[in-house]
């Protein structure tokens, strides 16, 4: 399925306050792509993640996953949408802190109503994709960052989504983890047939993604290199 | 009548007591736990359990009533009885009248009692079956109240177990408060949690449902240990305390604290749906 966005304006807050977060900003990420969205702290790059991923309402336009569109659907539908169709990775992975890794990967058909007992072997293989298998009763205090971004890269797929969001994946990482994850996520991205969107403001990461979009301002950049 | 009266025993120690007259045999004369029924010697009397063991009054001793000087022998003892926080004593009926509305000291020698005091009684209790038309007993001029009714009636009872229940139920919103300040707390701490959850696609539903249910195994697990830490202290109080432990009441309690419980604990469950699933975002962990 194809992630489009299509003439997304947000704006923030009101009156004197009021910021444009996001101006008219398109873009469209095919099933099985890798999309780097660069570009400086502040520049709207949280935010293009917050609407494509059904959390935050844009001021006008639309994001289309499919034939779903996740802009018009109503909360529940948008909640369910998040569950169902679209994976995050999270900054520093944002895990529960009180959960093992495969109870992190459990959580997600918990959500659904689905009891987790069933899912077992998809948690456990899930996590020996993402070299996690020997790890997967530890909790996210016994992980190191690059483990446990690995977690949270797995948890994203346990519910085989058709978008991947992925929000500074190596922030916390140092050159050689931080590239070991983008790695990961180019892997997955092509095995699953996933469109995929990683937020980063580290330029070093971007010789395994097949695009590169610079977002400053709130506006998206016509592309500049196509890597890969 | 409320009376002081002193044993005939060596002390001659005065203690006050309730004087309850009632015609032995029928429904509300006491069962004895000690020696020997109501009615079987003419002046007998049955004293409650409170006499005996803290006045040391015992079977065979006689109280003679201050003033009046009626001479009471002791036959039997019965389980608790009080009245107004006095033990009861209980004669038959021709005693009481006698001891209440007779000369002091009795009859004169070789006359009877005027035939009107045998004729006082302050209340009849009846023993109804169910259909029973109070109408009935109240066309002849009396009037007729419930069990309960004439206990309210009786000094100082209404008051006392007002006190008492209200202090009852101002302890059940009390814990809902608290419970309540416990689960907001509990929320607040968890906020950043249930932003987390809420982006990977948790209802409001799934998030409420999670809350209430870790809510009623907390509130459980606690009621369980709360009611084992109090029939312990109630195994311990003195017996002289108007006090009893029994399985419904104690059951019913339970019950209802962990009902207060979940309803103060609701009381965080709008926090829960107004946290944005935005704060999961940006890496605030």
């Amino acid at each position: 399925m194809t992630l489009s966005v299509e003439e997304v304006t947000l704006v923030l807050g009101d009156g004197d306050d009021e910021v444009t977060a996001l101006d008219r900003v398109s873009m469209e990420v095919g099933a099985g792509e890798l999309v780097a969205v660069v570009g400086p702290s502040g520049s709207g790059k949280s935010s293009l993640l917050a609407v494509a991923g059904a959390m935050l309402r844009p001021t006008s336009g639309r994001v289309v996953i499919g034939d779903v569109d996740v802009v018009a659907a109503p909360d529940k539908e948008r909640t369910r949408l998040r569950r169902e169709h679209i994976g995050f990775v999270f900054q520093g992975s944002n895990l529960v802190p009180s959960l093992t890794a495969t109870e992190q990967l459990l959580l997600v058909p918990h959500l659904d109503g689905i009891r987790p007992a069933t899912r077992r072997d998809r948690a456990a293989a899930l996590l020996d994709e993402v070299d996690m298998g020997h790890r997967a009763d530890r909790r996210p205090h016994q992980l190191s960052g690059g483990e446990r971004q690995r977690v949270g890269i797995a948890r994203a797929l346990m519910a085989e989504p058709a978008v991947l969001l992925v929000d500074e994946p190596t922030s916390a990482l140092d050159h050689q983890r931080g590239a070991e994850i983008v790695e990961l996520l180019a892997r997955e991205t092509h095995d699953r047939g996933v469109a995929t969107v990683m937020v980063t403001h580290d330029t070093a990461m971007l010789d395994r993604v097949d695009r590169v979009l610079r977002m400053e301002d709130g506006r998206l950049a016509a592309p500049t290199s196509a890597v890969g | 009548m409320l009376a002081r009266g002193r044993s005939s025993s060596a002390e001659g120690k005065a203690v006050d007591l309730a004087l309850f007259g009632v015609e032995p045999g029928t429904f509300i004369a006491p069962a004895s736990t000690e020696g020997q029924t109501l009615g079987a010697t003419e002046r007998g009397v049955v004293i409650s359990e409170a006499l005996a063991t803290k006045q040391g009054l015992k079977v065979g001793d006689t109280i003679v009533l201050d003033r009046v000087g009626t001479e009471l022998p002791v036959i039997g003892v019965t389980g608790k009885a009080n009245y107004g926080h006095v033990p009861i004593v209980y004669a038959p009926l021709a005693v009481w009248q006698e001891a209440t509305f007779g000369p002091p000291g009795g009859a004169a020698p070789g006359r009877e009692l005027s035939p009107a005091v045998r004729n006082v009684a302050t209340l009849v209790a009846l023993d109804t079956a169910s259909g029973f038309d109070p109408a009935v007993i109240d066309q002849l001029g009396l009037k007729t109240v419930t069990k309960t009714a004439a206990f309210d009636g009786s000094p100082g009872y209404k008051e006392e177990t007002g006190t008492l229940n209200m202090i009852e139920a101002f302890l059940y919103v009390i814990a809902a408060l608290l419970v309540g300040a416990f689960f907001t707390v509990w929320t607040i701490q968890r906020r950043h949690e249930i932003g987390l959850v809420k982006a990977l696609g948790a209802s409001n539903r799934y998030l409420l449902r999670d809350a209430l249910g870790q809510a009623l195994i907390v509130l459980v697990a606690a009621t369980a240990v709360g009611v084992l830490v109090g029939l312990s202290f109630g195994f311990v109080i003195p017996g002289n305390a108007p006090f009893a432990l029994r399985p419904g009441p104690v059951l019913l309690a339970a019950v209802l604290v962990v009902v207060m419980g979940l309803i103060g604990a609701s009381l965080s469950l709008r926090r829960i749906t107004k946290v944005d699933p935005l704060i999961a975002l940006g890496g605030a962990r």
